[in-house]
């Protein structure tokens, strides 16, 4: 198992291009505005504090996304499957792997978000960041799930490629990466309010900005769990081992 | 492993490493009914036999093989490997089994060496990665990754990992499809030691010299059915006219006079010689004797005599009524 594990691991790290492309946008997002420091003229406090939730919850949206659809549908492109059907090794360890290589992916990439917001720029952050790492995970799982639905319904690696930009790139500019979503009309609030990364990033500013607790945010919790169960069931409809 | 096995369909001793009775997989046609996949295949592989299915593409070849892998489940009918059932005892079959998937390839991202390695793991009895590649010469690759080998050397690594458990029997599908000549060869050779070594080896193809030169037995396939099941030798003797006898005359000589030597079928010119003549005929050791005379008392100097033995393609043709190409 841990061979498994260290071998997705690998096979994870050293596809760089991928690797480059799921965790680069937030970080470089992170520096650019750490470096101008912009101030938008808004409510209170540093325009850099509220962004920085928002590049938290985007980024374990692109890693768990972006290096989950392309892989997987490539190794279902390439028979891979199948060829570990035809092995005693049972699928759900092998699956098993691809995901605990994958969160620890997630968690390294909210570290180093934390690490270049905090410690280069300054970013204040009051809550505890135990709570941004259990929020990472419950995302991960959310954001993993979508993947293994791409993959599945995809025919090919590029398309699910393509796929996986669609859903993510109008998700960070909906769900208030960069600017609360107060303005948006009302009608079309209320469906962002649904979708995954909405609740994540209110989540995240909760406790970053406002020093929440965990047990403070039932309702994003609400829809985080919601998400979590449908993108499993989906999942694992959409994604069959089995097929080649 | 608490329990003991206790073997249950039948002896686990048995002389043959895969049988297949009566095997039927029906999938439902596009515009509805069913269509045959496989259509009632029986056949036995003795253990270190090399046992070949030849056919075109879409003939049940893979079909046949994945229900037998445990990867789908016969319509009805049944398999056993070395005595398992392909159904019930699917966990102790992949234990036994090596399978090399048709164009299949393996992980971008990881050396050859940890491919091995990886899949070895999966596996309670297993090779040494080193030892696996040393077989197929790709040691001073072992830190090279699937992209950067060419078609044979991925090829050779792609049988060398469906060994990494010593298997006991190994499926190959179409193991050289897509090859240059050379490299064709290289696979061959390999195939040939692994038999060498005991191996009970089942691949598919649609290459007649292939199964010709491999395989020990072989069963012709066919729209889901098996049309002709023999060694080579055996396939090509069963036809009508099993040999051809060729020649180049330095004169025209008359056809029909050909047509009179015994066990002469028929008699053609040849397209591209100049008073080239092929005749072929139902056994050459009666034919031979009596031409060599014939030529003789017509004074006739013959070029280029040669006696070549029916192919399979020749044997295809006759048992489906169409060439495997087509």
């Amino acid at each position: 198992m841990l061979k498994l594990f260290i071998a997705s691991m690998k096979m994870l790290y050293r596809n760089r291009q991928a690797l480059f492309w799921a965790t680069a946008a937030p970080i470089i997002i992170a520096v650019i505005f750490g470096l101008y420091d912009f101030d938008f003229g808004g409510s209170s406090g540093r325009y850099y504090d509220f962004l920085l939730p928002g590049l938290v919850a985007m980024g374990v949206m692109s890693v768990s996304i972006g290096a989950t659809a392309t892989a997987i549908a490539g190794y279902k492109d390439r028979r891979i499957f199948k060829r570990i059907l035809v092995t005693p090794l049972a699928p759900a360890k092998f699956i098993g792997a691809q995901v605990a290589a994958r969160l620890v992916l997630a968690i390294v990439q909210v570290g180093l978000l934390l690490g270049v917001g905090m410690i280069l720029f300054g970013a204040s952050v009051s809550g505890n960041l135990v709570w941004v790492f259990v929020l990472a995970v419950i995302g991960n799982a959310i954001f993993l799930n979508i993947g293994f639905i791409i993959a599945g319904r995809s025919s090919s690696a590029e398309t699910a490629d393509m796929a996986a930009t669609l859903t993510t790139l109008p998700m960070v500019f909906l769900s208030g990466v960069f600017f609360a979503t107060d303005g948006l009309p009302r009608v079309f609030a209320i469906a962002v309010d649904y979708l995954p990364l909405t609740p994540l990033i209110n989540a995240m500013r909760g406790i970053m900005l406002d020093g929440s607790s965990i047990t403070e945010l039932g309702p994003e919790l609400a829809v985080l769990g919601g998400w979590v169960a449908v993108s499993f069931l989906l999942a694992n409809r959409s994604f069959r081992f089995t097929e080649s | 492993m608490s329990e003991p096995f206790v073997p249950t369909s039948q002896q686990v001793d048995t002389e043959f490493a895969v049988e297949v009775q009566d095997l039927v997989k029906t999938f439902p046609a596009p515009g509805g009914g069913t269509f045959e996949a496989v259509d009632g295949i029986s056949f036995a592989v003795s253990r270190g036999e090399v046992f070949g299915l030849l056919g075109p593409n879409g003939a049940g070849k893979t079909t046949t093989f994945e229900i037998i892998e445990g990867l789908q489940a016969p319509t009805s009918g049944h398999s056993l490997v070395v005595g398992l059932d392909c159904q019930r005892d699917q966990k102790q079959i992949k234990e036994l089994i090596g399978v090399q998937l048709q164009s299949g390839t393996y992980f971008d991202y990881l050396t050859l060496e940890e491919i091995l390695d990886l899949f070895g793991s999966f596996y309670p009895k297993r090779l040494q990665p080193l030892e696996l590649l040393e077989k197929v010469g790709l040691v001073e690759k072992r830190m090279s990754f699937i992209p950067d080998l060419s078609g044979g050397q991925a090829q050779r690594f792609s049988l060398v990992a469906a060994m990494v458990n010593d298997p006991e029997v190994l499926f190959l599908d179409e193991p050289t499809t897509g090859l240059d000549p050379q490299a064709r060869r290289g696979v061959w050779d390999l195939i040939t030691q692994l038999n060498n070594e005991g191996k009970t080896i089942i691949l598919t193809t649609h290459y007649m010299e292939e199964a010709e030169l491999l395989c020990d037995r072989v069963a012709i396939i066919d729209r889901g059915k098996i049309r002709a099941q023999d060694t080579p030798l055996g396939l090509v003797r069963q036809l009508q006219t099993a040999y051809r006898i060729a020649f180049v005359s330095t004169t025209p000589v008359e056809e029909e006079e050909l047509k009179r030597l015994p066990g002469v079928a028929e008699v053609h010119t040849q397209i591209k010689t100049q008073f080239g003549y092929e005749l072929t005929v139902h056994r050459s050791q009666e034919t031979l004797p009596a031409f060599v005379d014939w030529a003789r008392s017509r004074g006739l100097e013959l070029d280029d005599v040669r006696v070549t033995a029916a192919s399979l393609e020749d044997v295809f043709l006759d048992v489906t009524g169409r060439s495997l190409r087509e």
